[in-house]
C-alpha cells in the first residue's frame, strides 16, 4: 500500500516537473514571437520572396517613441507605411522601448555585434562617440547624394561629424526657451527679464506671491538642474568657448565657469527656485507652471507643445511668453543659444544591407525633422518645405527667437562622455541647496571633464 | 544495489532542472561579472586587463563608495535591531491567539505585497516638506523647527529611507516567525504551565530557543537583503543629495548604466555578492550553537 502510495506520488511529482518544464519551454518560446509579431511575419515574408528568387531586403529598425500617445510615434509610422509603399522591396520592422531602457538596450546589443539591428535612433555628440571609437557606425558619406546634400540646413551636422566623416543626417532641433507667466508677472509688478539681475530681480518680487515659485527648476532630476547652470554659463562664457571646453579643446575652470555656478546659488538664496528644489522633478516642474504655481520655467522648445495640449493645464496659453536666456551685461552674445541638432537615426555598421539602411536612414531622418516642426516639437534640419498651419503661436515666438540665434551649444550631458556627463549633473543638483559649495562644484568639474 | 543506484538516478533526475536554471542564470552571469571586474570596459570597447586595480580603488581614490558602504552597514544595523526583535514580539503576540489574529498577519503582510515602487511613492509623499504627512503632523505640534524636507537634506535623507525599508519587511519577518512558533509542539508549554511557568519565561526560555533556527533564516534574509538594497533608495532619494543617501546599489546602477563604468561597476556588484557570502557565513557560525541546542530537543 505505501509503496504504491510513493509510487503515485513520484508519477505525480514526475508529470508536474515535466508539465511545468513544458510550460516553461513554450512560454519562451511565445514571448519574442509575441513581441515581435510583425518582425516575424516580415522576416518570414523576406525569407519567402528570397526563396522565391526576388530580392526583399529587411530592416530591423529600432526608436525610443513607445508611448502610443507620443505624436512622433504615430508621424514615423505613417513615414514608414510610405517608404515601403515606395520601396517595395524593402520591409521595414519597428522596434521600440522606453527611453531608459531603450539606452541599456543599445548599450548591450552594440556590446555585441548588434545583428538584429540595421538602422536605430540614437544622440549625436558624445553619446555616439563610443559607438564611434569601437567601429560600430557606418560613415553615410557615400550614400549621400547632392541633391539630399543641398536640402540639409547648414551648420546643422556637427553632432554628427566625426574625423570629418558624417555618420548621420540631421533630423530635428531643439532651442532652450525661458517661459514666463505673464499673468503672473503682472501680479507680481515684475518685468519680463532680458538680463541676470533683472531676472533676479523679478524672482524676489514673484516669491512674494502666495503659493507660487518665481522659477521651477525640476532639480530632482539632474538634467534639469544643469539645464539652469549650462544657460548662465553660456551667458559668462559665450557658446564659442563653451563648445571648445565640450571638445576637448580647453580645460574647464576659471572664473566664468565659477560665476555661473555663484549665481545659481544667489538665485536659490534669493528664493528663486522655492525652498526645496530638489523635492520636484521635471513633471512635477512642467506642471507646476502650467498650473500657474510657477512663473517661470527653463526648458527646450518642446515643452511648448505641452502648454498648449496638455488637458491638466489651467493657465491661459496665450498668457505665455517665450524668452530667450537672459544676458549677464557685458558678457557674451546676444546671439548665443543652448540648443541644437542631436538626435537622429544612424546606421550599424554590420548591417546586411548597408545600401538600403543609409537610404532609409536618411529617408526617416528628413522625414522625422519635417514633420517634427509641422507639429511643433522641433525644428527641422532640413530646407524642405513644411506645412506651418498647425503651428502654435508660442512655438512660432520660439521659432523667431532660434532665427536670431547663430551658434548653439547642446546639453552638456550630450556633448561630454557618459561620466563627466552624469558627474556635471549631480553636481549642478548641489546647487540647489541650502550653502552650496561652489568651490567643489568646480573641482568635481574640473576633474571629471579635464581628465 | 539496483534500488540504491535508481534511487541515485532518480535524485539525479529531479535535481537536474534546478541545477541547470542555477548554473545558467546564478552562477555563470556571476563568474562573467567577476571577470568584467577585473577590467577597464565601458560595455562596447575593447577591455583592458586592470588586475584587482577596481578593487583598489574602490578602497582607496572612490569618495562614494566607504559612504554608501556605511550606509548599508547603519541599514543593517537598523533591520536587525529594530526590524527583527519587532517582528518577533508581533510573531509571537499573534501567535498567542489575539482577536483577529487573521486579520492582523494580513494587515502586517500587505507592505510585503505592495511593489517597492508604490511603497517609495507612498513615503515620498508622507516625506514631502510642503504637503507631507509628517510636516502637517509636526506643524500641528508647533515644532517649526523640526520641519524638514526630510529626502533633499543630506543630514535626513539616509534615515528616511530606512524608516520604510524597516517597515516593509516586518510582516515578511513577522510570517516566517509566526510560521515557527506555530510549529514548536504545545507539549512543551503545557508543561511549563504545569511547572507554575509565567508567559514571560515560556516566550524567554521556550519559545525563542526553540526558534533559533527560524531566527537565523531570518538574520540571513535581512542581513543580505539590507547589505543589496536598492530598489526604495532609488526610488525615494536615488542616492541624493549629493551621494548622502547613496548604498553599494545604488552606486553599481549609476556606475554601470549612467556612467558606463561596466568594469568598475561590477566590481561593486561583485563585491556585494562577497560581503552578502561572508557574512552569512559569519551568522551560520554564530548560531551554530543555537541550533543544535534547539534540534536537540
Amino acid at each position: 500500500m505505501r509503496r504504491t502510495m510513493k509510487k503515485a506520488i513520484s508519477a505525480i511529482l514526475c508529470a508536474a516537473m515535466v508539465m511545468s518544464m513544458t510550460g516553461c519551454g513554450s512560454k519562451s518560446a511565445d514571448v519574442p514571437a509575441t513581441d515581435t509579431t510583425a518582425s516575424t511575419d516580415g522576416t518570414e515574408a523576406a525569407e519567402t520572396a528570397d526563396a522565391a528568387g526576388g530580392d526583399k531586403v529587411t530592416l530591423n529598425v529600432w526608436h525610443q517613441w513607445s508611448n502610443d500617445t507620443n505624436e512622433l510615434k504615430a508621424i514615423y509610422e505613417k513615414a514608414v507605411e510610405d517608404y515601403m509603399a515606395e520601396n517595395p522591396n524593402v520591409v521595414i520592422n519597428s522596434e521600440t522601448l522606453d527611453t531608459e531602457a531603450y539606452k541599456t538596450k543599445i548599450s548591450a546589443e552594440f556590446a555585441g555585434d548588434a545583428s538584429g539591428i540595421d538602422v536605430f535612433y540614437y544622440w549625436g555628440a558624445g553619446m555616439a562617440r563610443k559607438l564611434v571609437n569601437a567601429d560600430k557606425l557606418l560613415p553615410l558619406d557615400d550614400y549621400l547624394t547632392d541633391d539630399v546634400k543641398g536640402r540639409i540646413l547648414e551648420g546643422s551636422t556637427s553632432a554628427f561629424t566625426y574625423d570629418g566623416k558624417l555618420y548621420s543626417v540631421p533630423s530635428f532641433s531643439w532651442y532652450m526657451t525661458l517661459f514666463c507667466n505673464q499673468d503672473l508677472f503682472d501680479k507680481a509688478g515684475a518685468k519680463i527679464p532680458t538680463t541676470y539681475d533683472e531676472l533676479l530681480d523679478a524672482c524676489k518680487k514673484l516669491s512674494t506671491l502666495d503659493g507660487v515659485t518665481p522659477m521651477a527648476a525640476g532639480a530632482k532630476d539632474g538634467w534639469n538642474a544643469a539645464f539652469i547652470y549650462q544657460a548662465l554659463a553660456l551667458r559668462e562664457m559665450g557658446a564659442a568657448d563653451v563648445n571648445k571646453m565640450l571638445a576637448g579643446e580647453t580645460e574647464f575652470g576659471g572664473d566664468g565657469y565659477k560665476a555661473a555656478a555663484d549665481k545659481v546659488a544667489e538665485l536659490y538664496n534669493a528664493g528663486a527656485f522655492g525652498k526645496n528644489p530638489l523635492e520636484s522633478g521635471n513633471d512635477d516642474a512642467n506642471s507646476a507652471f502650467i498650473s500657474g504655481t510657477a512663473a517661470m520655467r527653463l526648458m527646450g522648445s518642446w515643452f511648448a507643445n505641452q502648454v498648449y495640449t496638455d488637458d491638466t493645464a489651467t493657465i491661459d496659453p496665450s498668457k505665455v511668453v517665450a524668452c530667450k536666456i537672459p544676458m549677464i551685461t557685458g558678457k557674451g552674445n546676444e546671439s548665443d543659444y543652448c540648443g541644437g541638432f542631436v538626435e537622429s537615426f544612424w546606421v550599424n555598421k554590420n548591417t546586411k544591407y548597408p545600401e538600403e539602411a543609409a537610404k532609409f536612414a536618411i529617408y526617416i531622418n528628413e522625414k522625422m525633422g519635417v514633420a517634427a516642426y509641422e507639429t511643433g516639437s522641433g525644428f527641422s534640419g532640413w530646407t524642405t518645405e513644411a506645412d506651418e498651419s498647425n503651428l502654435n503661436p508660442l512655438f512660432i515666438q520660439i521659432k523667431d527667437l532660434l532665427g536670431e540665434g547663430k551658434e548653439g551649444v547642446l546639453a552638456w550631458d550630450t556633448s561630454l562622455d557618459s561620466e563627466p556627463a552624469t558627474i556635471h549633473n549631480e553636481q549642478a543638483q548641489t546647487l540647489f541647496a541650502p550653502n552650496a559649495d561652489t568651490e567643489s562644484f568646480m573641482e568635481e568639474h574640473e576633474a571629471a571633464i579635464n581628465q | 544495489m539496483e534500488r540504491m543506484l535508481g534511487k541515485k538516478k532518480y535524485i539525479a533526475v529531479f535535481v537536474l532542472p534546478a541545477l541547470l536554471l542555477f548554473l545558467l542564470f546564478g552562477i555563470a552571469p556571476l563568474i562573467t561579472t567577476g571577470v568584467y571586474s577585473l577590467f577597464d570596459y565601458d560595455g562596447i570597447g575593447k577591455m583592458d586587463f586592470l588586475g584587482l586595480d577596481n578593487y583598489i580603488e574602490l578602497f582607496t581614490t572612490d569618495r562614494y563608495f566607504p559612504r554608501a558602504l556605511r550606509n548599508s552597514f547603519i541599514l543593517v544595523g537598523a533591520s536587525i535591531f529594530i526590524q527583527l526583535p519587532v517582528s518577533l514580539a508581533l510573531a509571537m503576540i499573534l501567535s498567542r491567539g489575539v482577536k483577529g489574529e487573521k486579520a492582523f498577519r494580513t494587515i502586517y503582510f500587505i507592505p510585503v505585497v505592495i511593489s517597492s515602487m508604490v511603497i517609495g511613492q507612498l513615503w515620498m509623499k508622507i516625506f514631502h516638506s510642503e504637503y507631507g504627512l509628517l510636516n502637517i503632523f509636526i506643524r500641528f505640534l508647533g515644532m517649526k523647527d523640526f520641519e524638514y524636507s526630510w529626502l533633499s537634506n543630506p543630514s535626513t535623507a539616509f534615515l528616511s529611507t530606512v524608516v520604510p525599508s524597516i517597515w516593509q519587511y516586518i510582516g515578511y519577518h513577522m510570517l516566517i516567525f509566526y510560521a515557527g512558533i506555530k510549529s514548536i509542539s504545545t507539549d512543551y508549554y503545557e508543561a511549563a504551565k504545569i511547572d507554575g511557568a509565567t508567559n514571560w519565561q515560556t516566550s524567554i526560555k521556550i519559545t525563542i530557543p526553540l526558534l533559533a533556527p527560524v531566527i537565523k533564516t531570518c538574520m540571513v534574509f535581512a542581513l543580505t537583503g539590507s547589505l543589496r538594497a536598492f530598489d526604495l533608495i532609488y526610488v525615494m532619494t536615488n542616492g541624493g543629495p549629493n551621494h548622502a543617501s547613496d548604498v553599494p546599489g545604488t552606486l553599481m546602477y549609476n556606475n554601470l548604466f549612467r556612467k558606463g563604468l561596466y568594469g568598475y561597476g561590477s566590481a561593486q556588484a561583485f563585491f556585494i555578492v562577497l560581503e552578502c557570502l561572508v557574512l552569512s557565513l559569519v551568522i551560520s557560525k554564530l548560531f551554530k550553537r543555537a541550533e543544535e541546542n534547539a534540534s536537540a530537543i
